[in-house]
């Protein structure tokens, strides 16, 4: 008992917070869910292969994390606040953790399945179909995302974080180095998280090759999908050249091989594979929350998407030469200076079809009937900081140039710029612009409003500065900075302007509980004025586990909006009622990815027979799975057809 | 919208004081020749966000939604051929203006070392958080310190006995890598003389913050004297 105490005594005052806030945590929702009788519920929910449903736990989720790297943002921006300043426990390494795990989390565990989310949800509905291809998949993808993230999460209380970057450069990320548990977290947390993301790509590839609805050919596809599809194509692409690169890291610390290594081996291999990954990634975050942007800007204009064929090219050219251009992220490594050179033109060259994408959008609005409702003021928002982003994107592909901007804070301007004003604005606003169709109810107008003018002009007072602290000689990834060069001033704002941001994401929580709580169910198709155009909004909000009670006929891009203006109601749906077959429910995959998170500690500490124990536990679900008769569900054409008439009332 | 971003830039570079800002004020040729690509890129960049922004705003007042329009059918077009096809060209056209001098620089830049005549030679080593700097000709060792002559090239042959390290003196040039398994050359002319902060830019653990050195550009009188005192101290 007392060497227990000893034990918290010794504890650092921020682990010992963390793990007391968990524990109430966990603790509370436990008590909430006896009480109310939920585990059941929740337990429905964890074997759900419903994609609606999957989709609702990865917004969830990755919502979570983002609160949490949000914390570290301002634990970080706090100890920036002022010149020499010791915040708390905050500096040197302490800090390092704190940015690294900041960076990981918000592209991996936040940013990429924010987004998977919501294409969950988005793409089967406006395919006209009924659930995804492999649903079973789905859910192992799921839980191997969360079982990756809660590996990376942990590792701040239970052995330490990594701290070698977001970008975990060797020979800085080896053993000599830093050794210990911290850097084995990063390689390993985001393969096993990695494999989900592989897989989740697969899994929209086929299933929007397959499944679309009769009548829906590609060039009939609304935007998302068509972003989500490309998009899917780059996971397989990049996401396996990511786990190539965290393999020969995980090698590398574990078994000693030395490729990666200063010495015999060579650190650039590390650079070349994590940003032939690294790049395209950038995109797989932007790319869905275009299609979004390019949903609603053309729902809220009442107009017809510009340039339809210039807008799918633009998207199949930004994912094409996005795999030609990781070299940006190197200028200042040494390379040959043709090497340079070209990636400099690849990497301006991406800005032709950007540039495409900002005027279609543009004039989508012009001739419109513009609505600001929050979706649309996220997507505008969106317009404003995006192109301020790309224009930074363009500064930095001049080489000469990018040797004075790299490294510094001019660039932490420029990522943020294009992360937070495509994939954060995106997400926001699809989630606001879907939210009525995923449960039913609005989000509250004002509200929304308020998060979105906070969260907005927040934005721009932490990040702008930080262009003009990076030219004034700042790099980054340092935890404090000297009086005397009068980076003191900036540095405040910064700081101030990400506590406007973390009100802004208060009032966002705020919304949702009060409308989750006190607002009328909606019982509207089509909820945003009779303004929707596509698939999705021709079924009820939410829509029954089968989406489509019958399937749909497409005959245009816009289905719902020819109809409108033909003066009915709804599409004409084709085909007789009949039994639905739909996917069982199973629990494999949720132990599949306990199994994982087993083998992964065992790995991460390298006590093999807990990694064994793991990896059996996996394989052996997997044999389950492979003898398992899994002949699904028959939901009677009485029920649908009740349900149907119901719905249209 | 673009008055109200020129008059934030404006209102901050000023309260900074642009004198502060390092990359705005070279005092070398390298950095200076990367300046004038800072600002050609940001003229024809300016160009771009003062199109597109002053067609948003117009766009977003001229086509609200007002009162009794709610339901509305607006003419729906599905695009116009001539626009796309400027909004293609007239980028290209622009990232050509860029790429030239772009590319000319880069080749001067990454060429210097070996087309200067005479240069000073000054083997830089990183180790973790400290830089030393040894000047083989005259045999000299400096800590986290360098002094240079003004007006003459110096080439500093980078090299890392740890992990990578960033060499960057922003007011005399851009960086360059500092690679355990490669050297790596830079070269550098200051033109004025000066103290001027130097730092490593790429991230190398705990103490990275404080892996700075004071860069000092003389007189090439004094640094001649100075080589002979510190010569002759050496022995
Ligand atoms: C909520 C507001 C946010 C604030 C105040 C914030 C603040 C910061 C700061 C100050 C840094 C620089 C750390 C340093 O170099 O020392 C940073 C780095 C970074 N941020 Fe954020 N951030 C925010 C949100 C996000 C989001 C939403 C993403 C992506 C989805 C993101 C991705 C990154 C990445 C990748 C880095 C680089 C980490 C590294 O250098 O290893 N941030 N952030
Ligand atoms: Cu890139
Ligand atoms: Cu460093």
């Amino acid at each position: 008992m007392k060497a227990l105490l000893n034990y918290f005594t010794s504890l650092p005052s921020d682990i010992l917070l963390a793990d007391l806030s968990f524990t109430i945590l966990a603790i509370t929702i436990a008590y909430l869910l006896t009480t109310h009788s939920k585990w059941n519920w929740l337990w429905s929910w964890i074997t759900s292969t419903d994609h609606k449903k999957i989709g609702i736990m990865y917004l969830l989720v990755s919502f979570l994390f983002f609160i949490r790297a949000g914390m570290e943002a301002l634990l970080i921006r706090m100890q920036l606040a002022f010149p020499n300043n010791d915040f708390w426990v905050f500096q040197g390494d302490r800090f390092n953790q704190l940015t690294s795990t900041h960076g990981t989390v918000m592209i991996f565990l936040v940013a990429t399945p924010l987004l998977i989310g919501l294409m969950n949800v988005i793409v089967p509905l406006q395919i006209g179909s009924r659930d995804v291809a492999f649903p079973f998949m789905n859910s192992l993808s799921l839980w191997l995302f969360i079982s990756g993230g809660i590996l990376l999460n942990v590792s701040f209380v239970a052995g330490g974080s990594p701290n070698a970057g977001w970008t975990s450069y060797a020979p800085l990320a080896l053993n000599d180095y830093t050794p210990g548990p911290g850097n084995n977290y990063y390689p390993i947390g985001l393969q096993v998280a990695g494999l989900g993301t592989i897989m989740g790509g697969i899994n929209f590839i086929v299933t929007i090759l397959k499944m679309r609805a009769p009548g829906m050919r590609f060039m009939r596809m609304p935007l998302s999908t068509w972003a989500m599809f490309i998009t899917s194509i780059l996971i397989v692409y990049a996401f396996s050249a990511l786990a190539v690169a965290l393999l020969l890291l995980t090698f590398e610390r574990l078994f000693g091989t030395v490729i990666l290594s200063g010495g015999e081996g060579n650190p650039i291999i590390w650079q070349h594979l994590f940003w032939i990954f690294g790049h395209p990634e950038v995109y797989i975050i932007a790319l869905p929350a275009f299609g979004i942007f390019s949903d609603v800007i053309s729902t809220f204009s009442k107009r017809k998407l510009f340039g339809y064929p210039s807008m799918v090219f633009a998207i199949i050219l930004i994912g094409f030469l996005g795999f030609m251009v990781w070299v940006h992220h190197m200028f200042t490594v040494g390379l040959n200076t043709n090497i340079n050179i070209f990636f400099a033109l690849t990497t301006m060259l991406i800005a032709v079809p950007t540039g495409i994408k900002v005027f279609n959008w543009l004039f989508t609005m012009r001739g419109g009937r513009i609505r600001f409702d929050t979706p649309m003021l996220y997507a505008l928002g969106f317009i404003f900081t995006f192109v301020i982003g790309g224009v930074t994107g363009v500064m930095l592909s001049t080489v000469p140039a990018d040797y004075q901007y790299h490294d510094s804070y001019f660039v932490v301007a420029h990522l943020h710029y294009v992360i937070i004003g495509a994939t954060i604005f995106g997400v926001f606003s699809g989630v606001y612009y879907w939210w009525p169709k995923m449960f039913g109810k609005f989000l509250n107008e004002k509200l929304g409003k308020w998060n979105f003018w906070t969260f907005g002009i927040g934005f721009h007072f932490t990040f702008f500065p930080m262009h003009i602290m990076g030219l004034m000689g700042m790099p980054r990834r340092v935890f404090t900075y000297p009086e005397d060069e009068g980076l003191g001033f900036l540095n405040f704002i910064s700081t101030f302007g990400a506590f406007m941001m973390g009100a802004g994401i208060l009032f966002f929580i705020i919304n949702i509980y009060l409308t989750t709580r006190y607002s009328k169910k909606l019982m509207l198709n089509d909820p945003w004025y009779s303004r929707g155009r596509t698939l999705e909004w021709t079924i009820p909000s939410p829509p029954p586990a089968y989406n489509f009670a019958r399937l749909p006929e497409v005959k245009s891009r816009e289905p719902l909006w020819d109809a409108y203006e033909k003066g009915y109601k709804n599409i004409d749906f084709i085909g007789e009622y009949e039994d639905i077959h739909m996917p069982n429910s199973t629990s494999l995959p949720f132990f599949i990815g306990i199994g994982f998170l087993i083998a992964s500690f065992g790995f991460v500490f390298e006590i093999w027979t807990v990694a064994m124990l793991g990896m059996a536990m996996v394989f052996l679900l997997l044999g389950i799975r492979s003898f398992q008769q899994n002949n699904g569900i028959h939901i009677p054409k009485k029920t649908v057809m009740a349900e149907d008439r119901r719905s249209e009332e | 919208m673009t008055l109200r971003i020129a008059l934030f830039v404006s209102g901050i570079i000023s309260i900074s004081g642009c004198s502060n800002i390092a990359i705005l004020t070279p005092k070398g040729t390298e950095a200076y020749s990367e300046l004038s690509l800072l600002y050609l890129s940001l003229a024809l960049m300016s160009i771009v966000l003062l199109v597109v922004f002053t067609l948003f705003t117009r766009f977003l007042i001229k086509y609200r939604e007002r009162p009794g329009q709610e339901n509305d059918f607006p003419t729906q077009i599905e695009g116009n051929k001539k626009l796309e096809i400027t909004w293609v060209v007239v980028p290209v056209f622009i990232l050509i203006i860029l790429a030239i001098p772009t590319f000319a620089t880069t080749y001067q830049l990454d060429h210097e070392a070996e087309s200067v005549d005479e240069p000073l030679r000054i083997n830089v080593t990183g180790k973790q958080f400290r830089w030393f700097f040894y000047y083989p000709e005259f045999n000299i060792m400096l800590e986290n310190e360098v002094k240079l002559p003004v007006d003459r090239p110096v080439v500093f042959n980078l090299h890392s006995e740890d992990v990578i390290h960033s060499f960057w003196i922003p007011q005399l040039a851009g960086k360059k890598d500092v690679l355990p398994h490669k050297e790596n050359k830079l070269t550098i002319t200051p033109d004025e003389t000066g103290t001027f902060d130097g730092k490593c830019a790429e991230f190398c653990g705990a103490s990275h913050a404080f892996m700075t050195f004071k860069t000092t550009v003389i007189e090439r009188e004094a640094f001649k004297e100075w080589t002979n005192v510190a010569d002759k101290q050496e022995e």
